[in-house]
Formats: structure tokens, sequence, C-alpha cells
């Protein structure tokens, strides 16, 4: 057998640079991508109803719930558009940071070979989650068409407030990657906060129930779930954003890139030890 | 640039949780004992100022006792293990052969497998598909290709991991004791195979226990007691060293 074969040759050193690693591995995403897919596809081969399964979630909740809810909090048909996006938008959240607690334990043996661009792994949640959230966006899509107080020309801002929103979603996963490494308890804490922060999160309910003067108010926007949610969703529903989300988002992309970049090139080197 | 590694003073210190030591007084002691004692965590050095230098052409040989970090530092060598202190210079791509039949995703198809393993190891899907074939017939599967991983036993799962991970030739090959796989037949053409590798690769880092392989394979011999090099260079002495050592 001579078959020429070019392999990529990953760069090597001690000290990782986070925006390096990205780059990298969205320059050579065969792995990750296809790895990816491959769970996808494996996890539905065997069902009946197949990828139908991936549909059947989000329609349950969105229409499901938002119609038992819709009567509970009085807003009719337009709250079922406002618990669609808000949910679409958590699910991927959590999906992404439950499965980065525990991302490198699980692809050891990659790592152990070599592989040790680790946010090959990260990106690698991430397309699962984005996979699944495509197919709660088509079921949301159909809430909106028939939701009369939906206003279309909002919906050009996702363009720019999604990718934001993903940017963060990101340096999160890289935070709690190296901490889920080091501190297996993350993964537990991180399973007993989430169906609490649902419940923090203006999902379920509408954030003008609690203004920002209230005491019960401020202690939702301490919540900083409250603002992204809020930054993607309220120019889709027509609603006002509140300038503090917009603060509270600029921040978090700036100051948690900064933090996820420290923690990367300082620990990343020690997650095969760790593990 | 030439193919070459360079290890100069690595040091790497392993964190390890051990459990206190209690003394059993009774069996429901022993049982809330483990329930309740929290590990410590401290610090092992697994290898201590290990340098060498080796260049393309070199077939070198990790001797040493169990748990004298022989692993570790090939560990080291794939880049997994970041050293602690020192430098590591490596130049040239690299094939670690340690772990053959790890990173499969057992419910996927045998060729879905391959792909998968393949882009693990850095190669590009186009050219991979010229790559399939030949690795299913030299592990004997192309039958088996549309099928579950899980269904196939383990030896030929074995064979799998064995075909893809030895499909190409790379400049540094990393080995833990030679590669062998499979029921006679299969093993006769694995031997053939590695010996092909390692001749087609530019340098081999090769961890046995095996005296008589490592003197057919080898020029120079890293002999490894506690972390620490005990001696480097030419393999019949650090053979020999070895023995001392053993006594």
């Amino acid at each position: 057998m001579s078959v020429s074969v070019r392999t990529v040759q990953r760069s090597y050193s001690a000290t990782r640079s986070l925006f390096k690693d990205v780059l990298e591995s969205l320059r050579q995403p065969e792995f990750w991508a296809y790895s990816s897919w491959l769970d996808i596809v494996t996890r539905y081969r065997k069902l009946y109803l197949g990828m139908g399964w991936a549909l059947i979630p989000p329609f349950v909740y969105v229409f499901g719930l938002g119609y038992m809810y819709s009567a509970i909090s009085g807003r009719g048909g337009a709250f079922i558009s406002h618990l669609g996006v808000g949910w679409a938008l958590w699910r991927m959240t959590t999906m992404v940071i439950n499965d980065a607690s525990g991302v490198y334990t699980k692809y050891m043996s990659f790592i152990l070979d070599g592989r040790t661009c680790l946010t090959d792994y990260l990106l690698k949640i991430i397309a699962k989650a984005l996979f699944y959230f495509a197919f709660a966006v088509a079921v949301v899509a159909v809430a909106l068409v028939h939701d009369k107080t939906v206003h279309w020309e909002g919906m050009a801002t996702v363009l720019f407030t999604l990718p934001i929103y993903m940017f963060n979603v990101l340096w999160l996963a890289v935070c709690i990657s190296l901490l889920g490494a080091r501190y297996p308890d993350v993964s537990e804490f991180i399973s007993t906060i989430m169906m609490f922060g649902f419940f923090l999160t203006p999902i379920l309910w509408n954030a003008q129930t609690l203004p920002a003067g209230s005491t019960r108010g401020m202690i939702a926007r301490f919540n900083p779930a409250f603002h992204f949610v809020e930054f993607v969703r309220a120019p889709i529903l027509g609603q006002s954003l509140e300038s503090s989300s917009l603060v509270v988002v600029a921040a978090m992309s700036v100051f948690g890139w900064l933090f996820a970049a420290w923690l990367y090139r300082r620990y990343a080197r020690f997650v095969p030890l760790w593990t | 640039m030439g193919v070459h590694i360079r290890a100069h003073n690595i040091s790497l210190e392993v964190p390890l949780y051990l459990q206190s030591e209690r003394s059993a007084k009774s069996w429901v002691k022993t049982l809330l004992g483990a329930a309740t004692a929290r590990p410590k965590r401290s610090f092992l050095r697994v290898l201590n100022d290990v340098s060498f230098d080796i260049e393309e052409g070199d077939r070198l040989a990790l001797i040493g006792r169990n748990g004298a970090g022989k692993s570790t530092l090939l560990r080291v060598l794939t880049g997994a293990f970041a050293p602690t202190t020192g430098t590591l210079d490596v130049s040239g791509t690299r094939q670690a052969l340690l772990n053959i039949s790890l990173g499969f995703n057992p419910q996927a198809t045998v060729m879905e497998n391959i792909y998968l393993r393949g882009t693990a190891m850095g190669i590009h899907t186009q050219d991979l598909r010229h790559l399939v074939d030949p690795i299913l017939e030299f592990s004997e599967l192309a039958d088996v290709a549309q099928r579950r991983l899980h269904t196939l036993s383990s030896g030929q799962k074995m064979r799998l991991g064995f075909a893809i991970s030895t499909s190409v030739d790379q400049d540094i090959i990393l080995l833990d004791e030679w590669l062998g796989a499979g029921d006679s037949r299969f093993r006769a053409r694995a031997k053939e195979r590695m010996n092909s590798r390692v001749q087609g690769s530019k340098i081999v880092v090769l961890a046995s226990h095996d005296d008589t392989l490592l003197k057919k394979v080898c020029n120079k011999g890293l002999l490894l007691d506690k972390g620490r090099v005990v001696f480097f260079g030419p393999i019949g002495d650090a053979l020999r060293r070895y023995k001392k050592v053993v006594g």
C-alpha cells in the first residue's frame, strides 16, 4: 500500500493559547465535526422514529407547556413564542454546560494520544448543542409565524445577537471544562443549579413582572442568563431591552473571554494529568 | 529541518489522590471509613531531570522496571503531558501507538469508525477515502464494514485499531510494547506491517521488556529508574547496565 498522506501537524507548545487553539480548531474541523455528527447519528439509528425524536422535545415544551402557561400567564398566544425562544436558548446552553463539565474525561483517550488541542472537544459539544438548537428553532418558527405580535423586522438582530450569545457560550464552556477537569464536583454543582437557573430566568415568566427597581427584580437581574436571554429575545418579540442588559452582555463578553483566556493559558496543559 | 527529539532536563510531577490508611477494627468501620475518608491530594515526581537527544535514523529503547516512568515519558513525547520543568523539542509528525483500541464509537459502523479514528489522527478526509479499502483489507473486515462496531469480537476490534493506527507512515513512532494483535495468521501480517512502519519512520521510541526485540530494532537505549536516567547510550551497553540494576 503506498498512499501518500498528509497529516495535520498540530502546533506543540507547553502553554496553550485559547485564541490560537480556537482558530486552529476552526481551520481543522474534520475531526470534531465528524465525531460530533457521528454521536448524533448513532443515537437515532436505533430508534424507529429516528431523528423525529429531535423534534419531539421542542414540540412538547413549546406547544405543550406553552399552551398551559399561556393561560396561567394570561398573555395568550404571544407567550408561546416568548417561552419557545427562551427555552431553545436555555436548552442549548444547558447542553453545552453539562457536557463541558466532563468533556475531557470523556475524550481522554484522544487527548492522551496527543490530540491536545482542547478546543476541538469544546467545539464538538457546541456543534452537537447547535444541532439540537436548529431543530428547536424549526419548532419555534412555527409558533412565531402564528404570533401576530412578533416583530419580523426585529428578526434581523438575531444575525448579530446570536453570534454574540454563542461567543459567550464558548468562553463559559472553556471555564467549566477546565474547572470540571480539576474538580469533578463541578458537574454535580451544575446539575443542581441548572433547574434553579431555569426558574430564575425569564422563560416561564416575563421580565416586566419583576421591574428592575423592585427587590425581586434586582435579585433576578443578578442572574447573567436573564440578560443574555433578553438580549436575543426582546428585539424579536418587539419588547424593549433594558440598557442594563446590554451593559451586562458587553461586560461579560470582554471579561469572560479575558478570564477564559487566562484560565486556558495557565491550566490547559494540566488537563491530561488531572483526568 | 530534520526530524529530531530533544529533551532537556524534563521533570514531571503528577497529582495523586491517596486514601489515608486506617486500621480497620471491624468490617462496619471499614465500610464507613471508605465512605467518609477524604482522599488527600499530593504530588509525585514521576520523571526527574530526563535529558536526551535523538536524531533522524535513531531507534530508541526505553528500558526500566515496571513503574520506572517509561510509559509516562512516552506520554510526554506524544505531547499529552506537558513537562513541569525542562524543555522538549520535537520536530516531525508523530504517531503514538499506545492504546490502539481506544477512541472508537461502538454504535457506529466499522466504516464510520475508520473515518473517526482517521480524522483523529489528523488525516484529511479526502486522503482517508483512499485508505479505507486498504484498512478493511488488512484487518480482514471488509465483509463486516457496514456492521456496528459493538457487534465485532474483541480480536476483530484490535485488528481494526491496529490497521488504522499503522495505516500511514509517520516521522516518529512511539510504541509502548511491540504491537501484535489477533490470531496467528493476523499476527504474522501485523509483524510484517510493524517492520515496514518502523523502517519507514525516521525515529522510533519503543518501551519494552523484550531484550531480543530491543536489540533487533533499536540502536540506542535509555535506562530509567524511578524517573531518572541511569544510562543513555548504545543499546548493548544499556541492556547490560539494566541487567546489573535488576540484579
